[in-house]
């Protein structure tokens, strides 16, 4: 479960957000320059907003009226960003072991067999002494998922994980993406500006603009209802 | 365009050039026989390295620390951190003394017998360290700036300490750019000779560095003085290749 509440302001800009997902993914569409990114940053920890409460599994990580703010690396936040930023010079295995040996008490057989379990629940297993760059972008795509629930995240966030990818391939790694985020039972916010991510993989729509969600609901509540011209013209397209 | 540039560069070209062309080799041999050559090029190895191993063991951490920070207190401490490198190097073996000399600004807390590191070897080392750590930590800097801020990001959220990440995603991406700059700094603490003169002295064995022996050879034995420098030449340019290989393959990769 994930809920937030929340106000950030940078410059001229302001973030005014209520949200609240349990297991399954959350969409965010919205134009460009709308806060998506920021409202995916400040769930991780990257940003702080000058007030409101975030709550990811039940425990609070960010609380301004009680002065509770929990770092990054304490939140349990998997993040995927558009590139997926895969370290460049670790191989796929040692990009995954990274998330498993930031935690203390893990033994290296432990390890090992986490990599390997980790790898053949995406079907990458074959992939494992592969350099990044000689990986497709939907492989980098799974690794980057593989690295993230390595790490035993409470919940996930995925920001345009589609869009470093070709149209020839984006269908079946949405649909690959889709089935398994499904699978996974973790709350998942995702941010995309292509209706055809958010019709796929979003069973529940946020849409954001100006830093406020205009509307919120399925897909096919947006095409029946559109709440504004983005909304109609982004589930026309 | 062509005739001006290339002057310059024919003016570039030309000392060096003719340095190496008026040796010949048996003559080079000869000269490295030279009683002052020995001590002087072990103590020059001595130097160079342990300064190159501080710059780089103290300059990676504190180029870490510079090129995470934004603020503007600390762009004033990375210029603090430049300043050597446009400080005559006689200003700054003068600065060393006033900082470190027997009457120095840190000599009643350092040496309270009245004793000063100056004119030793250690001085040396503080010399070279004082005008080449700079570069490195330029470099480092640079090298560091270009790391994706989208890996960092990942790498907290994935739980690893501030030390892990410096360990095992920071320094591996700089390494070239590091390396690099590592070159760059030995260079210039190979060839460091104001500071060095005027901190450290000019004494055989103990702080006579190869260009110091170059300039006392220079007085009484003129090939002794080539084959010194025809050496700290080639070195040069050995390092020259290095710097630009790894600043190369540093920016390719970024």
């Amino acid at each position: 479960m994930i809920r937030a509440r929340l106000e950030l302001t940078r410059g001229p800009f302001a973030l005014r957000v209520e949200l609240a997902t349990s297991t399954g993914p959350l969409v965010i569409i919205g134009p460009n320059g709308a806060g998506k990114t920021t409202l995916l940053l400040a769930l991780l920890g990257a940003r702080r907003p000058n007030v409101g409460r975030i709550e990811i599994a039940d425990a609070c990580v960010f609380d301004s009226a009680l002065g509770v703010d929990v770092c990054v690396e304490q939140r349990g936040v998997g993040y995927l960003p558009a590139d997926y930023a895969l370290f460049p010079h670790l191989s796929v295995a040692e990009n995954v072991a990274f998330a498993i040996a930031s935690q203390p008490g893990v033994s290296s057989e432990q390890r090992a067999a986490r990599i390997q379990e980790q790898l053949q629940a995406l079907q990458i297993g074959e992939l494992r002494e592969r350099r990044i760059h000689e990986l497709s972008g939907g492989q980098k795509q799974r690794v980057a998922l593989a690295r993230a629930l390595a790490a035993k995240p409470r919940a996930l966030l995925l920001d345009e994980p589609l869009a470093a990818l070709d149209l020839g391939s984006r269908r079946a790694v949405r649909e690959f993406l889709r089935d398994h985020v499904a699978a996974l039972q973790l709350p998942c916010v995702i941010v995309t500006h292509d209706p055809a991510d958010a019709r796929v993989l979003g069973a529940t729509i946020a849409v954001l603009e100006a830093g406020r969600i205009a509307q919120r609901g399925t897909w096919s509540e947006l095409v029946s209802a559109p709440a504004s011209d983005f909304i109609a013209d982004f589930v026309r397209s | 365009m062509l005739v001006p540039g290339g002057a310059l560069l024919v003016f570039l070209a030309l000392p060096p050039l003719s340095l190496l062309l008026s040796t010949d080799v048996s003559q080079l041999f000869a000269a490295l026989s030279h009683p002052l050559v020995g001590p002087a090029l072990r103590l020059s190895a001595f130097t160079t390295l342990v300064s190159l191993a501080l710059v780089v063991l103290l300059g990676t951490p504190l180029a870490w620390l510079l090129a995470q920070a934004r603020s503007k207190p600390v762009r004033a401490l990375e210029t603090l951190a430049q300043l050597p490198i446009v400080m005559p190097p006689a200003v700054a073996g003068i600065a060393l003394l006033f900082a470190f000399g027997r009457r120095g600004l840190l000599s009643g807390v350092v040496y309270p017998r009245g004793q000063s590191v100056a004119f030793t070897t250690l001085a040396v080392i503080m010399a070279e360290t004082f005008v080449s750590a700079p570069f490195f930590v330029q470099a480092a800097l640079s090298a560091f700036r270009r790391i994706d801020p989208g890996l960092l990001l990942v790498a907290r959220s994935l739980g690893a300490s501030p030390l892990r990440i410096f360990v095992r995603v920071a320094v591996p991406l700089a390494l070239p750019g590091l390396a690099g700059g590592a070159a760059l700094s030995w260079a210039r603490s190979l060839g460091e000779f104001g500071a060095t003169l005027m901190f450290a002295g000019n004494l055989a064995g103990k702080t006579q560095t190869l260009p110091l022996a170059i300039y006392t050879a220079l007085e009484s034995d003129l090939p002794a003085a080539q084959a010194l420098s025809v050496l700290l030449m080639g070195f040069a340019f050995v390092l020259l290749v290095v710097m630009r290989a790894a600043l190369r393959r540093s920016g390719a990769e970024s």
